[in-house]
């Protein structure tokens, strides 16, 4: 099973990467491509399948939050059953997605701001160093700069400033961030194209 | 501790188990397997010559004694490192005189003065004079017996008949006795003690690194006691320089008390001067018995076996202290068994005289660091019988067939394990948590907490609530706002356009006020078809909430003016298979219907096929898939992306580089989308005053608080110590 | 009361359920969590069933060709095998499942990096520098300082070290200042993206004051 593991991901990754160079590979590369696609919905089945398993065993074990844990799989059920029954695209589904997913989800980022507030306060208290003024100034010039006053913008501000800390500075950094994440994706692909990498299982 | 052995030559304290020091690699234990190697010290009595009774030959250091009688230098008081000053090692500097053989014939050729000393009886010392030995050498383990100390009379070396101790030992004794006290009790003269024990019958063989006992001296046969010689048979040269010798029992108390003595100040260096002349370059290293003072000199096997020592002992003068010390020796040879006395003692080997010579002078050094394993002798190789060899270096001369195993672990003593308890509990309780009282409801930084939410909630619902336009909007379009309405400009009429919408419920409201001015300006410039699909399982839903919604005044219809083709699963897998195949991946809609048989996706097979691609992502990694994925197989086709404001600025290198068409991110560049569209259909307006307010008290409070925790930081520096 | 006012209520409530953290966690976030994570996965669960492994597996298997049928039996094996992995007794069966998702995964994302990122950013970082785009001074310096951020950057993540004589283990001095300056620049793209994370969660937050108070009827 290990090793079928590892010929498997080998040998299709080497295909599907060869896909791209090789016209001649281009729908043998489609064909894997399919396979991971439906593997991929079966993996989200499985994970809610194992979210219920989860909150089945805190409830069957009386552990504390198990009343959380019945409302959570009430409401997974029903969902779930509603939608196998009717459909994803159902009105009666867009109506649960938008009264109960979106508020809560919303909530949950407005929330956020507050806690970024705080934290940003709080900032000097915990690492009183250079980097964090230069990071804290950056912040409050884009974030003056983002912004217009009831007299109108702040022109040396929004005019120079502001682009060219986002344009020139932070573009340079984030581009080398882009190509940092880049070559850390490249290493860590060929490292499981390899088999050097099996983080889909071990002995 | 028990389960460690501590290495005889560099004192390294290795565990029990190990062979080899790990430091200087010497061996622990003998090849024999017996108890640790003490360093295979010589004993003093195994190579010692046992001749000792041949005193056929006159050694040249006795014939210098004579020369040198006028030159004796002035006394030094000074005692460095617990020895005598004069007991310094000096024969290094020096070379080596010839070491004289055992020849009898040798003995036809002793001095006139030395004949003259060993005629003499004995005779009273001078009250308060002292006789200094220095010029004097013993050798410890291979002292004449018995008659090293009190030699024959000059006819009976010169005729071969050298008397037994019995003989000299009372005159030497009674010689003794008669002379002053010395400088003062305790006083070691090594080699006077040694020419008394040099009996291999006599008393405790001492070895090395076992302590002498108080009874050594008098478990010396008579023989080895030093017979007395009359004061005036002492010559003056050797009166002067010879000084307390001290009674051999009383150099055996100090050697039992292992108390390093001061010596007489001339007497030191008289020996000191005695041992150069006598043996050369090397003296031997005692390491046993007291490590004190007592490691005097040793005179060269030959020496003394060749001197008639009964003549220059009697020409000496003795002090009253070394007279003290006469009876206890005389004790001690009543104590012996009589065969002991009687018997003669066993002659030393004969050394040739470059071995002679290249043994060493004994050092001064290994009295006053003490301790028998760190003067344990060599036990092997060209070093043989030498003591206080520093240790070998790791590695050097010997075979390095594997790398030094080292033991990590550290090694410290009982002090220092002391120390570091203490300081480990002094660091204990410098981190020991303090318990905390349970926080406050109104902790300053739960209240802090509320206030910031506070402020914000009201702030911004009043700005919202009174529907405020107070703050205008932004004047300047970014450049690559502006690349995004021209591309959109660009699309032709009823142009199929893929909108992707990869954002969570949680970013709806920014990413529909952000989108919606855009999308509305291409819906009113253009009217395409739109095919809806998303990378996320609530893509959809929120798709069609947008057109419903957001959209509502273009009254797109679903299957008309827009398809949902629902859920693209598999992450990158998905885009790039729908990327080269969309038919393929995506066969049916959002409604599980044929979507591509639609008659607004009719003429779509490929993803060139569509006008432009817009990306509304509110993420980098989503935004960055399509972009990545995409690049291949789109061709000329534009990639427009309306981010969130927290992706944006990653995004932004993709829009300087052209491989995106424009960006709109936040609601500062939709702002300028917004503008564009003539205000329609006004999101950004609605928020834009709050909006304002919440950035630029963003901006205050990170100022003050900033500000406010470095004064505090400030002031608790300048506070004093101890506040 | 209509479907929508229903809708508006359930969500009001959602809303300041969770709007109630602000002050601090309480038993009515957890269950407005708790509703929330259960309605979504629900919905995935359905999404999953209806969007990909019906249209894509069992639809085919039941009508498709033998061909296909054939060729569909691998990832329908597959797939039981992946479903094994929600028992822990059994998680290895699903071990070749997840080696071929990896395996997709991580050649694509080579693919992608290689010539959706890499080649592209580096051209577009030598191209700044060049006489089409440092037509004017300022231009050009804006192409060092890029060139400057993007080489520093990628410097900053740089740790391989050496032992000095001293003990310590340090960086190459060069290396150490180009480090420096790439803090630097993280740190201004750092607070960039800080004030962009605000400007998202502030819209956010401003978006539900507008539904309460829309709801309430104070809009």
């Amino acid at each position: 099973m290990y090793l079928a593991a590892v010929i498997l991901a080998v040998g299709a990754g080497a295909i599907i990467l060869a896909g791209y160079y090789v016209p001649a590979l281009a729908g043998l590369q489609g064909l894997l491509l399919s396979w991971a696609i439906i593997l991929a919905g079966s993996a989200a089945v499985v994970g809610v399948f194992n979210l219920v398993l989860v909150h089945t065993t805190r409830i069957s074990n009386r552990e504390k939050g198990g009343v959380y844990s019945a409302i959570l799989l009430i409401c997974l059920l029903g969902t779930f059953l509603y939608g196998l029954a009717m459909g994803p695209s159902d009105s009666g589904m867009r109506l649960v997605i938008n009264a109960v997913v979106v508020p809560v989800e919303s909530s949950l980022m407005a929330v956020l701001a507050v806690s970024l507030l705080y934290a940003a306060v709080r900032l000097l208290r915990h690492r009183p160093n250079a980097m964090s003024v230069v990071f804290l100034v950056t912040a409050a010039l884009i974030l003056v700069a983002s912004a217009t006053l009831p007299f109108g913008e702040v022109g040396p501000l929004n005019d120079f400033l502001r682009p060219w800390l986002q344009h020139v500075l932070a573009l340079g950094g984030a581009r080398g961030l882009l190509i940092g994440i880049g070559l850390g994706t490249l290493t860590t692909g060929l490292r499981v194209l390899v088999g050097a990498d099996r983080p889909y299982g071990t002995r | 501790m028990e389960d460690t052995i501590t290495c005889p030559v560099c004192g390294e304290t290795n565990p029990a188990d190990l062979v080899l020091c790990r430091n200087c690699q010497w061996p622990l234990r003998s090849t024999t397997g017996s108890e640790p190697a003490d360093g295979g010290a010589i004993r003093s009595d195994d190579s010692a010559p046992q001749d000792s009774t041949s005193w056929t030959a006159i050694p040249d250091w006795l014939r210098d004694l004579g020369s040198d009688a006028e030159q004796s230098a002035a006394p030094e008081s000074v005692i460095r490192d617990g020895m005598p000053a004069g007991s310094e090692p000096h024969a290094e500097e020096e070379t080596p005189p010839e070491l004289p053989s055992r020849d009898q014939s040798a003995m036809d050729e002793v001095p006139e003065w030395v004949a003259r000393i060993a005629g003499t009886t004995g005779s009273d010392a001078e009250p308060g004079s002292e006789i200094p030995w220095g010029k004097t050498e013993a050798r410890r383990d291979e002292a004449p017996a018995g008659a090293e100390a009190m030699g024959p009379t000059s006819e009976q070396v010169t005729s071969g008949q050298i008397p037994s101790e019995d003989e000299w030992r009372p005159a030497f004794d009674e010689s003794i006795s008669k002379q002053t006290a010395g400088p003062g009790e305790g006083e070691i003269y090594e080699w006077l003690r040694r020419l008394d024990a040099s009996s291999p019958a006599g008393g405790d063989v001492p070895t090395p690194g076992s302590k002498p006992n108080a009874g050594a001296a008098d478990n010396r046969t008579p023989s080895q006691a030093a017979p007395v010689l009359p004061a005036e048979v002492i010559p003056d040269w050797l009166a002067d320089e010879s000084m307390g010798s001290g009674p051999t029992a009383q150099a055996g108390t100090d050697v039992a008390s292992g108390v390093p003595q001061a010596g007489p100040p001339a007497a030191d260096e008289m020996l000191s001067d005695a041992a150069a002349n006598a043996t050369g370059a090397k003296r031997q290293i005692e390491p046993q018995q007291n490590g004190a003072v007592g490691a005097l000199p040793e005179l060269a096997t030959s020496g003394l076996s060749g001197i008639d020592v009964d003549a220059v002992v009697a020409s000496m003068q003795t002090p009253d202290w070394l007279s003290e010390g006469i009876p206890r020796a005389a004790a001690s040879d009543e104590r012996l068994p009589p065969a002991a006395r009687e018997q003669e003692p066993i002659a030393p080997a004969e050394l040739p005289s470059w071995v002679q010579a290249m043994q060493p002078v004994e050092s001064i050094m290994q009295a006053a660091s003490g301790g028998a394993a760190e003067e344990a002798p060599v036990d092997r190789g060209p070093l043989l019988g030498l003591q206080g060899v520093l240790p070998a270096i790791p590695g050097v001369g010997k075979p390095s067939g594997k790398p030094q195993v080292r033991a990590m672990r550290l090694e410290v003593t009982e002090q220092q394990r002391a120390r570091a308890s203490m300081l480990e509990e002094l660091l204990v309780g410098e981190t020991r948590p303090i318990p905390l009282k349970a926080a406050s409801l109104l902790g300053s930084n739960r209240s802090l907490r509320w206030a910031l939410a506070a402020i914000l909630v009201v702030i911004l619902g009043g700005a919202l609530a009174s529907r405020s336009q107070s703050f205008p909007l932004p004047v300047g379009i970014p450049n690559e706002t502006l690349r995004a309405i021209q591309s959109v400009e660009n699309i032709p009429p009823d142009a199929r356009v893929l909108v992707v919408f990869d954002y969570e419920p949680a970013t709806v409201g920014e990413m529909e006020a952000s989108a919606a001015s855009l999308m509305d300006h291409l819906l009113l410039l253009r009217h395409p078809v739109l095919a809806l699909i998303s990378t996320s399982p609530t893509g959809s839903v929120l798709a069609e909430r947008f057109m419903a919604n957001t959209l509502a005044s273009r009254a797109y219809q679903p299957g008309v003016g827009y398809v949902n083709l629902g859920y693209l699963p598999g992450g990158l897998a998905g885009v790039r298979a729908f990327a080269r195949d969309p038919l393929q991946t995506v066969p049916l809609g959002a409604d599980a219907g044929a979507a591509w048989d639609s008659p607004a996706l009719q003429s779509v097979a490929h993803l060139t096929d569509f006008a432009a691609i817009l990306v509304l992502s509110d993420s980098l990694e989503s935004g960055r898939v399509w972009i990545e994925q995409t690049s291949a197989d789109r061709g000329q086709v534009p990639l427009i992306v309306v981010s969130s404001a927290q992706a944006g600025p990653m995004l932004l290198p993709y829009a300087e580089s052209g491989q995106v068409g424009g960006l709109v991110s936040g609601l500062n560049g939709a702002a300028g989308t917004e503008m564009a569209n003539g205000g329609l259909p006004g999101f950004v307006r609605r928020y834009w005053d709050a909006y304002s307010l919440g950035m630029l008290l963003a901006a205050c409070m990170i100022v003050l608080g900033g500000a406010w925790y470095a004064w505090t930081e400030i002031r608790a520096r300048r506070a004093p110590v101890g506040i | 009361m209509s479907v929508d006012l229903l809708v508006g209520a359930v969500a009001f409530i959602l809303t300041l359920m969770t709007l109630s953290y602000l002050v601090a966690d309480n038993p009515a976030f957890r269950v407005a969590v708790h509703i929330f994570v259960g309605v979504a996965a629900g919905y995935v669960a359905a999404v999953a069933w209806w969007q990909v492994l019906w249209p894509d597996l069992l639809l085919p298997l039941a009508n498709g060709p033998a061909v296909r049928r054939a060729a569909l039996a691998i990832p329908l094996l597959l797939s039981g095998m992946l479903l094994m992995k929600a028992w822990p007794p059994l998680t290895r069966i699903g071990a070749p499942a997840m080696a071929l998702l990896v395996g997709a995964a991580a050649a694509v994302a080579v693919g992608g990096a290689v010539q959706g990122t890499l080649i592209p950013q580096t051209s577009a970082t030598i191209d700044a520098l060049g006489t089409q785009n440092a037509r004017t001074f300022e231009m050009l310096v804006n192409g060092v300082l890029v060139l400057a951020g993007v080489v520093s950057s990628l410097a900053y993540f740089h740790f391989s070290a050496r032992t000095g004589a001293d003990g310590s283990t340090r960086r190459f001095a060069v290396l150490e200042i180009i480090a420096t300056v790439g803090s630097v620049f993280l740190a201004i793209t750092l607070g960039v993206l800080f004030a962009g994370v605000y400007s998202a969660a502030l819209t956010a937050l401003i978006e539900r004051l507008h539904f309460l108070g829309s709801f309430l009827g104070l809009n």
